[in-house]
Formats: C-alpha cells, sequence, structure tokens
C-alpha cells in the first residue's frame, strides 16, 4: 500500500492545481500599446479565491513594464452580484473603482475625473484576457 | 547631464554631407533611474535642462526608460494585425524618455513647467495620453530616424566598424 502513496500525493497534488487554475483565476486587462509612444499603457486585475475569500491583484502597464502589483480584499457580496469595487492610491488621494463584471468583460470607471481625463479614459473596458499574456495589441 | 560619457567615434566622411534628416548622432549618457543609455545628444541636452529645470523647483526626476533597441520595443508587440506602433517609436530613436515620478496631483504641473521650458513635449497629449512620456520629434521621416539612430547606436558600441 505505502508503495503507492507517492503516486497519490502527486495525482492530487496535480487535481488541486488543475481545478484552482481553472476555476478561480480571471485576468481581465486593457494594457495596449500606445502608438504614439511605444509604451505599454492601461492595467489589469488577476482575481482569485483564497480560502474560499475572493481578492484581487492590480496592476499598471507603464513604460516598458509593470508596476509592482497592489493586493486587495472584494466583497463577496459584491462578487455575488457581479459588481467590483476596490480602491487604489493616485498621489496622495484613494480613489475608488466602480464596475460591473462579467464573464468576458469588466466595465467601470473610478470615481476621480482628473484622473479619467489624465489617462484618456471615458469608461473602463477590461477584457477577459489570458493569465499568462505576455504580448498586447495596440490602444484604440 | 548633457555630457557624454564616451567619447564619440570619428563620423565617416559619407556621413558630413548628409542631409540633416539623414545625420544620425548618438551619445551615451547616465540617466537616474536606468543608468546607462543612448540618445540623440540634442535631445538629451533638452533632457539635462528638464532634470535641471525639475530640480530648481523641489523635484528630483527618476526616469523608468529611455532607449529601447528595435528588439526590446518589438517584444512589446502582438498579433499581426498591430500597426506596428513598435516601429515608430521614439525611444527606439534616442529621442524618448519615461519618467518614474508620479505625475498626479501638486507634482505634475512643475514638472510639465520644467518640459516645456526644455523645449519637450509630453505624452500626455496623445489621443491615447501616455502621462510619463516625455519627447523631442523634429518632424522627419520616423522609419529613416530609427534607422539611422540605431545603425548610430551599433557603431558606437563597435558592433559594425562603419556605413
Amino acid at each position: 500500500m505505502y508503495r503507492f502513496f507517492p503516486v497519490l500525493v502527486l495525482c492530487l497534488l496535480a487535481g488541486i492545481r488543475g481545478t484552482s487554475a481553472a476555476e478561480s483565476l480571471a485576468v481581465y486587462s486593457d494594457v495596449c500599446i500606445n502608438k504614439d509612444s511605444g509604451d505599454l499603457n492601461g492595467m489589469r486585475l488577476a482575481i482569485f479565491r483564497l480560502g474560499g475569500a475572493p481578492y484581487l491583484v492590480l496592476q499598471w502597464a507603464r513604460s516598458d513594464s509593470f508596476e509592482e502589483p497592489e493586493l486587495k480584499k472584494i466583497s463577496p457580496d459584491d462578487l455575488s452580484k457581479g459588481k467590483m469595487k476596490f480602491s487604489t492610491e493616485y498621489g496622495k488621494q484613494l480613489i475608488q473603482f466602480s464596475g460591473t463584471m462579467m464573464e468576458r468583460v469588466i466595465i467601470g470607471t473610478f470615481d476621480n475625473r482628473m484622473f479619467m481625463k489624465d489617462y484618456g479614459y471615458k469608461i473602463i473596458q477590461l477584457r477577459r484576457v489570458e493569465a499568462s499574456q505576455k504580448r498586447f495589441g495596440v490602444c484604440r | 547631464m548633457g555630457k557624454s560619457t564616451a567619447a564619440m567615434p570619428d563620423i565617416p566622411d559619407s556621413w558630413k554631407d548628409s542631409p540633416p534628416d539623414t545625420k544620425a548622432e548618438v551619445g551615451e549618457y547616465y540617466l537616474p533611474g536606468v543608468g546607462r543609455t543612448y540618445l540623440s545628444p540634442e535631445f538629451a541636452d533638452k533632457v539635462g535642462d528638464f532634470i535641471q529645470g525639475a530640480k530648481a523647483k523641489g523635484i528630483s526626476l527618476q526616469f523608468k526608460s529611455a532607449y529601447r533597441d528595435q528588439e526590446k520595443q518589438d517584444g512589446l508587440k502582438t498579433d499581426s494585425t498591430a500597426i506596428t506602433p513598435a516601429t515608430h517609436s521614439l525611444h527606439s530613436a534616442g529621442r524618448g524618455v519615461d519618467i518614474a515620478n508620479p505625475m498626479v496631483g501638486p507634482t505634475q504641473a512643475p514638472i510639465l513647467e520644467a518640459a516645456e521650458d526644455a523645449g519637450l513635449s509630453w505624452g500626455g497629449h496623445f489621443s491615447k495620453p501616455d502621462v510619463v512620456h516625455f519627447y523631442s520629434d523634429p518632424g522627419t521621416d520616423r522609419r529613416q530616424l530609427i534607422d539611422n539612430f540605431s545603425r548610430a547606436v551599433a557603431a558606437f558600441r563597435g558592433e559594425i566598424p562603419d556605413r
């Protein structure tokens, strides 16, 4: 019996890894290449569950790379209703994102007009992308 | 800033008769946050003035990106339908930099003022704003500008002797 133990453990681990990747991670992004500057612009959100609680990782794309990721806890109630709310720092102010989350897209805005204007947003649309995405399209 | 940290190579005779838009010049410079990079000397002087101007306003500029060779720029690109933005970036012509300072709130105005005084343009005015990008566009053929600069960088590095 003990001869099969390592094989059993490996199978279980593979199963858990496969399940978590398939069911609890969703990445949404509007990261693109600015046609005028050649720089990466935009943001991406990775939403996942840890111990049953939902979290998100926010990452801005600037210049030729991504900024340090920010980890945020999100409300399971909001998430169950398809709502997405989180805050982040813009300068020394906290700005709040409010949006609607669907299977393929998150649509929303930040509650700071200056931020929306500076970054050229009227509305923010983050499309579902592969978690492994490494190449990006042209900003429209 | 404003001074090359390495000597300029001799300019090949063939370059001396070139029209202005094909003349390629390069210098190696140190930018805070980036380290050594290659820039057009004319642009580097403006960046030097930008740094000094911001410093006079109490802001220590840090940079995130400057010269990108074509290989690195192409690495940012994506699908085959892209309209090759990467091949038109002034970063590849030694004429674009990105700052690392936050471009928000009270720090934005003095940074923009210092950039304008130095003769730099701001990416915040693009149709898709890029608030950390500053550049100087001579208005000549972009593709040729990048080709000439890439060639000059290669010659500077000693990768090719001359044209």
